[in-house]
């Protein structure tokens, strides 16, 4: 409760009453968590906070909420609100942190200048009449692709463990990395088991229980790995793996739209405008790079193929620069949080 | 054809009638004292419900009635109402299914209550979602709900309810059925009410649950010379946070550290022996103690042994490094709380490992178990109010859920719920059985007598 900073304090305060209550126990990983700890201090606050997967099940049970309550609990938001804390605390190197901080600059500019960019290359390498008709190889040779595409994962990976690994190094609270707390981590988050409000469901949309929210993230993550997996077989992206691609891609624009349709439902207010500044660029750019996504195999034969292709190249490049420094930070921090949570629990039970 | 059916209240046994009223097609109007926010009473800070009932899927094992029956007895003497406790206890085996089947979702598994899994089913996400549930599917079976509309007075005569004068839309009206249902709790919300019987401490007495239940149709019902059940001016009271609302903290203000530490008043005196074994009742006793001393005030202290062994708490404690720093920070006497200390913790007797039995029984005020020394610091110390869960005094009801008054049965007014658990319960309580006696008498009352 020592934490000087407000957000996580206040966050503090209010989980210090989930932790004399515990009727939320059931619906996700945060509240079994939260009680292996008597005291909750700040950094397993946010630990707790990047277990929580915004479901709201929590908010729609507490008989505490602002602004009727004295108590003036809103746990999803008060949750989001350390979230987007920790996203840009760990931001390595910690000087880019002002790309964080502007999310809707951020991903306007760098979309804005990928693709001027992109479209620079095209018009003054081989001229903007002449570029559509070339060969798509010829444009992007697979010789300039792949070391591109794998220095950008490098970049990716490299600082996101970086800022995982200080992210642990504060939260991990005397945890060993265990192998099986490990494997349930990783079980929880391609299964999405903290999307199912213990078997009731997400209180989102319009607070019926149901599987929208769990259906979205599914699409959006395995569309992406999907998506990713198969356009490593460039230039050979019109057989299977062009159908692999455009299924992904597809996956990604629907799983993006929906969850940007359960931003615009919410009205009662269990988040925080921050993190919804934070999230919308996000998704509206991950929808952007689907759609152009769906249109490669669409466009083939078209004179505009190489321009989308490019334009959607662009724009995946800009998913990857920013992924350290967006929303896309959260399943770096959300894993190491559900390791640790599973780890916990495994010693909690011997 | 459907009547027409009037429930009074809002909470888990109004709701319960009006279902299965509703589901009988009869046209019922709800009234809610409370606006739609904080709606469902005292049913809104329940969680679980204990039910007799062979090997299910709801708890960990069979639990027949006739354990149910010795449990009850166990925590309230003996039955005002027999016949009704009887009815409550068998019906209750129904119960579980029956939420189940009216959308209530109960947990796989729990992990912080283990003392109970075998005897309480524990709903997802408490009495909030129960009740936020329970008007979902009463709105679908076309039930008339009105927010912020208490009744004020029942008009009864000749053995019949004619009618009642409430607030609907902001006005007072009168308005009648063919029958009504009064669920709308007790009167522990009541502060002058209670001041009947507590005086100027009923303004130091936190009232744990709904601020709505005043008990208005209760006395109404009185007024018109209903038979009562349950201890007249007994409430179940425990040790609160002094620092909580004075409404609506639910379970969270609760403190358990009390057989951990001791318990002081304001003129740094033990008053009682906080280790006493009388679980579950240990727990229920401490509103009461509190309630006696100066200040309705006073403060258990514990040392950082004792940390993590009782149930978190809503508010952080108040710490310090020595004793005397501690004292000051909660205004007691230095000196005096050191040496009470030091005392307590010179003559304590540790008979094997198990800190069950150490004690100190050379003190004025014993300590009879968990008598562990306080000496190791961080020490800390949280201050105890006097905290009401609820009332028990209700009216007597007949085995088809009517009132019953001195020269005979309402025909047509039924009652149920807090307002009718004197008749299972006269004192003490046994948790999880609230519930049980809303949903049972409501279901009663909302028709099912006639099966």
């Amino acid at each position: 409760m020592t934490d000087e900073n407000p957000i996580v304090s206040e966050a503090a305060r209010q989980m210090s009453i989930c932790n004399a209550c515990r009727y939320c126990e059931g619906y996700c990983a945060v509240w079994n968590a939260i009680e292996f700890k008597p005291v909750l201090d700040s950094g397993y606050i946010k630990h707790l906070a990047n277990l929580c997967h915004d479901c709201r099940d929590c908010y729609y049970a507490c008989p505490y909420n602002e602004p009727d309550h004295e108590f003036k609990l809103n746990i999803p938001k008060a949750m989001g609100e350390v979230r987007m804390e920790t996203y840009t605390s760990y931001v390595r190197p910690k000087f880019l942190k002002f790309v964080i901080e502007k999310p809707a600059l951020a991903t306007i500019l760098a979309s804005s200048a990928a693709i001027a960019v992109a479209m620079l290359y095209a018009s003054l390498v081989f001229g903007a009449g002449k570029f559509s008709t070339l060969p798509m190889t010829t444009v992007i040779p697979a010789s300039t692709y792949k070391p591109i595409t794998m220095l950008v994962y490098v970049y990716t990976i490299g600082i996101w463990s970086w800022e995982g690994i200080s992210y642990w190094s504060e939260i991990n609270g005397g945890t060993h990395f265990s192998g099986s707390g490990l494997a349930k981590g990783a079980y929880d988050a391609i299964f999405h088991t903290n999307f199912r409000g213990g078997g009731t469901g997400c209180k989102v949309p319009e607070e019926r229980n149901r599987y929208f929210r769990m259906s979205a993230h599914s699409l959006v993550m395995f569309g992406f790995i999907d998506a990713l997996v198969s356009i490593s077989f460039y230039p050979d992206i019109f057989g299977l793996a062009g159908l692999a691609y455009l299924l992904g891609s597809l996956a990604v624009s629907t799983g993006t739209a929906a969850l940007i349709y359960l931003h615009m439902k919410e009205r009662v207010g269990s988040r925080s405008q921050k993190q919804s500044s934070m999230d919308y660029p996000f998704t509206i750019l991950l929808f952007l790079a689907g759609i152009t996504g769906v249109l490669v195999p669409i466009s083939t034969g078209t004179a505009w193929f190489n321009w989308n292709f490019l334009m959607h190249d662009a724009l995946i490049a800009v998913v990857f620069l920013l992924a350290p420094y967006s929303k896309f930070v959260h399943p770096v921090l959300r894993i190491i949080s559900l390791i640790k949570y599973n780890s916990d629990s495994l010693k909690q039970t011997i | 054809m459907g009547s027409k059916v009037i429930v009074v209240g809002g909470g888990n046994a109004a709701l319960s009638s009006a279902i299965e009223s509703a589901e009988r097609g009869n046209a019922v109007i709800l009234l809610e004292a409370s606006p739609l926010h904080s709606r469902g009473g005292n049913s809104r800070y329940t969680r679980d419900i204990r039910y007799a009932h062979e090997e299910d899927e709801f708890t960990s094992g069979s639990y027949p009635k006739e354990e149910l029956r010795d449990d009850l007895i166990g925590v309230s003497g003996s039955f005002d109402n027999p016949e009704v406790a009887e009815l409550v206890i068998g019906r209750s085996q129904e119960m579980a299914q029956w939420m189940h089947e009216h959308s209530i979702t109960f947990k796989k598994e729990i992990r912080g209550t283990l003392n109970l899994s075998r005897t309480n089913a524990f709903f997802m996400g408490g009495g909030r979602v129960l009740v936020d549930t329970y008007y979902k599917l009463i709105q679908k079976l076309g039930v008339r709900v009105f927010y912020d509309a208490p009744a004020s007075s029942i008009n009864i005569s000749d053995c019949r309810v004619n009618s009642i004068t409430a607030f609907l839309d902001g006005k007072e009206q009168e308005i009648s059925a063919d029958k009504y249902i009064f669920a709308s709790g007790g009167y522990e919300g009541n502060k002058e009410w209670l001041s009947q019987f507590w005086g100027e401490k009923s303004r130091n007495i936190k009232v744990r649950g709904s601020r709505f239940n005043t008990g208005i149709p209760l006395r109404s019902l009185m007024g018109s010379n209903a038979l009562m059940c349950g201890v007249e001016k007994a409430g179940h009271m425990v040790a609160v946070d002094s620092r909580s609302p004075e409404y609506d903290a639910g379970i969270v203000s609760r403190i358990d550290a009390i057989p951990w530490g001791i318990v002081v008043n304001k003129n740094c005196e033990r008053f009682y022996d906080e280790g006493q074994d009388i679980w579950p009742k240990r727990y229920a006793i401490w509103g009461r103690l509190v309630a006696d001393q100066e200040g309705q005030m006073a403060y258990v202290i514990v040392d950082s042994k004792a940390t993590g062994k009782f149930m978190p708490t809503a508010y952080p404690s108040i710490d310090a490094n020595s004793i005397e720093d501690l004292a000051g920070k909660i205004g007691l006497n230095a000196d005096k709380t050191a040496r009470l200390i030091s005392d307590f913790n010179n003559g304590i007797t540790k008979s094997g490992e198990d800190a069950f039995n150490w004690s100190n029984n050379g003190l004025p005020v014993p300590k009879s178990h968990w008598a562990l020394p306080i000496d190791t610091p961080p020490y800390h110390a949280y201050p105890l109010s006097p905290g009401l869960t609820f009332t028990y005094q209700g009216v007597r009801i007949n085995k088809t859920g009517r009132i019953v008054l001195k020269d005979g049965e309402l025909e047509n007014g039924f009652a149920a719920g807090e307002i009718a658990s004197g008749n299972v319960l006269r004192s003490g309580y046994l948790a999880g059985f609230g519930l049980t006696i809303g949903t049972t008498l409501g279901r009663l009352a909302g028709g099912w007598e006639n099966d």
